[in-house]
């Protein structure tokens, strides 16, 4: 019997965002480190933990590429498994998809104890079933996902059909187990037809499709973890060249860290995320403000590695920064804080954007991909409920 | 005498950014050369003299090189060192979470649809 079930997935290079339906990004979507591990199946065993679905064994899947042990977080540091880490690529990426089976998996267990199957569609199944002598299969339940997911703009856009490929690649029938929690095995399934896909960056469109005038152009400014996107629109409609240089998130980290060190702060890499942010570096009872040193570096970003970029950006689309009438931030990095500065700011300085107006898109810049997205799941979740109802009558 | 004159493409193009205290003498040149050059000119076809209009268009570009704030606005450029930057308050968009909106259908969507492969 098939459940269906909506989610939003954006799976970047430092977090797993997991969106589902009936949530928000304040209340009810998931945040995961992107820090997996696989291990071989011959070293597991059960062991204690917080996070008994931060292990997911991956049973059946239409590859085999994506059979076995995913772990992640303070669970997948109790194992020694193999790092899986995303590329600049994703779609012609295994580890991609490896973490995508996890993603759903773990949607999917916790639907499952959320009692869904005890819900709308097991005990209207099992009604119908009665009802028309029907042999009653309401125990398996199987979800059926209708899911919209972001790719980068180069990939969705660009020559390679990487959208077929993610499609193809994903469809089919899975069975997973959550082997610290219980033996049950959770089934789910993924079809093209319902697996949208949508531009990291450009899906931010679609909150500006009624700010923005047919003729007017707008910068996307997509900063991730490892490749920053820029992307210029033309109205709602992606124009001409567009541009990934690989200076994001992963390297403002590491010159702040190296910054940090100079000055005696000797932090992870973790910490130094959270000090881009506050400004502040724990020191003992009372946080050390280093709130200049993070200003100085964003600034320092812009100018040694963006600005150039952008410009490039502009001459190879024959377009000048007057033309220019909104700049569109997304990331995590391109959050301001009033003692951290802005990076957004810098751009709009050193580029002389003098005629173009910031356009935030959430509160957390780190979620607008995830945000816009959902837009397009429930609209397919939309089509599929009307599909299946169809075939029921 | 008449004296047809023609402003080269280039001059033209990018008048806005040739300093007003080189514009005038750059013309004067223009013409002075011009107006030397058809002395000496062993065409059978003279030159027809529109001297008026097209002295009037000349005097004109003068008269705009010295009262343009363009050219103000060039000079300050280059004055101006490249590391400095102006800092302007940009005053940011209120926060509109848009996903939240209730979208009924595809057609609300229009040519965003193209987005979703």
């Amino acid at each position: 019997m098939y459940c269906l079930r909506g989610l939003t997935i954006d799976n970047g290079g430092s977090e797993v965002r997991l969106l589902p339906l009936d949530g928000t990004v304040k209340e009810g979507m998931q945040k995961m480190l992107n820090d997996f591990v696989r291990i071989d199946r011959k070293n597991f065993r059960v062991k204690e933990t917080d996070d008994k679905f931060g292990l997911c064994d991956i049973i059946k899947a239409p590859k085999q590429d994506y059979l076995g042990i995913l772990a992640r977080g303070t669970t997948g540091k109790l194992y020694n498994g193999e790092s899986i880490v995303l590329s600049n690529t994703k779609t012609n990426n295994v580890n991609y998809y490896r973490q995508f089976v996890y993603d759903v998996a773990r949607d999917a267990v916790l639907a499952h104890i959320k009692g869904v199957q005890e819900n709308d569609c097991v005990k209207k199944k099992s009604f119908f079933s009665k009802v028309l002598g029907l042999p009653d299969e309401s125990n398996e339940v199987i979800f059926d996902y209708v899911i919209t997911t972001c790719i980068p703009i180069k990939e969705h856009s660009g020559a390679n059909d990487c959208v077929a490929m993610l499609k193809g690649n994903l469809a089919g029938e899975y069975e997973v187990k959550f082997p610290l929690y219980s033996e049950d095995i959770i089934k789910f399934r993924i079809r093209k037809e319902y697996l949208g896909v949508v531009p990291e960056g450009g899906v931010a469109m679609t909150g500006l499709r009624k700010e923005v005038g047919p003729d007017d152009f707008s910068l996307l400014v997509d900063m991730g973890h490892v490749t920053t996107d820029l992307s210029i629109f033309k109205g709602t409609t992606l124009y001409g060249k567009v541009a990934s240089p690989q200076w994001a998130g992963a390297t403002l980290i590491a010159n702040v860290r190296s910054a940090l060190a100079d000055v005696g702060c000797f932090l992870s890499e973790e910490e130094v995320a959270n000090t881009i942010q506050t400004g502040l570096v724990p020191d003992g009872k009372k946080d050390k403000d280093v709130s200049s040193i993070v200003r100085e570096q964003k600034k320092m970003f812009v100018q040694n590695y963006l600005k150039s970029e952008i410009k490039q950006l502009l001459n190879v689309n024959a377009l000048n920064e007057n033309q220019i009438r909104n700049v569109v931030p997304i990331g995590a990095p391109m959050n301001s804080g009033s003692k951290t500065g802005s990076i957004v700011q810098h751009i709009i300085n050193d580029c002389s954007f003098e005629n173009a107006e910031v356009k935030r898109l959430s509160e957390d810049l780190r979620y607008v991909n995830v945000e816009q997205a959902s837009v397009f799941t429930k609209l397919l979740y939309k089509k599929a409920e009307q599909e299946a109802s169809e075939q029921t009558a | 005498m008449e004296v047809l004159l023609s402003i080269p493409d280039d001059l033209v193009k990018y008048i806005e950014y040739i300093p007003d205290d080189v514009l005038p003498e750059l013309l004067i040149d223009m013409v002075k050369r011009d107006i030397l050059g058809r002395h000496d000119c062993n065409s059978r076809d003279e030159p027809s003299i529109k001297s008026q209009q097209d002295l009037s268009k000349i005097f004109e570009l003068l008269q705009q090189a010295q009262d343009s704030s363009r050219f103000n606005t060039v000079q300050q450029t280059q004055q101006n060192s490249v590391n400095e930057f102006i800092e302007t308050e940009i005053e940011e968009q209120e926060t509109v979470i848009l996903s939240q909106l209730n979208i009924q259908d595809t057609e609300e969507m229009g040519d965003l649809m193209d987005l979703l492969k």
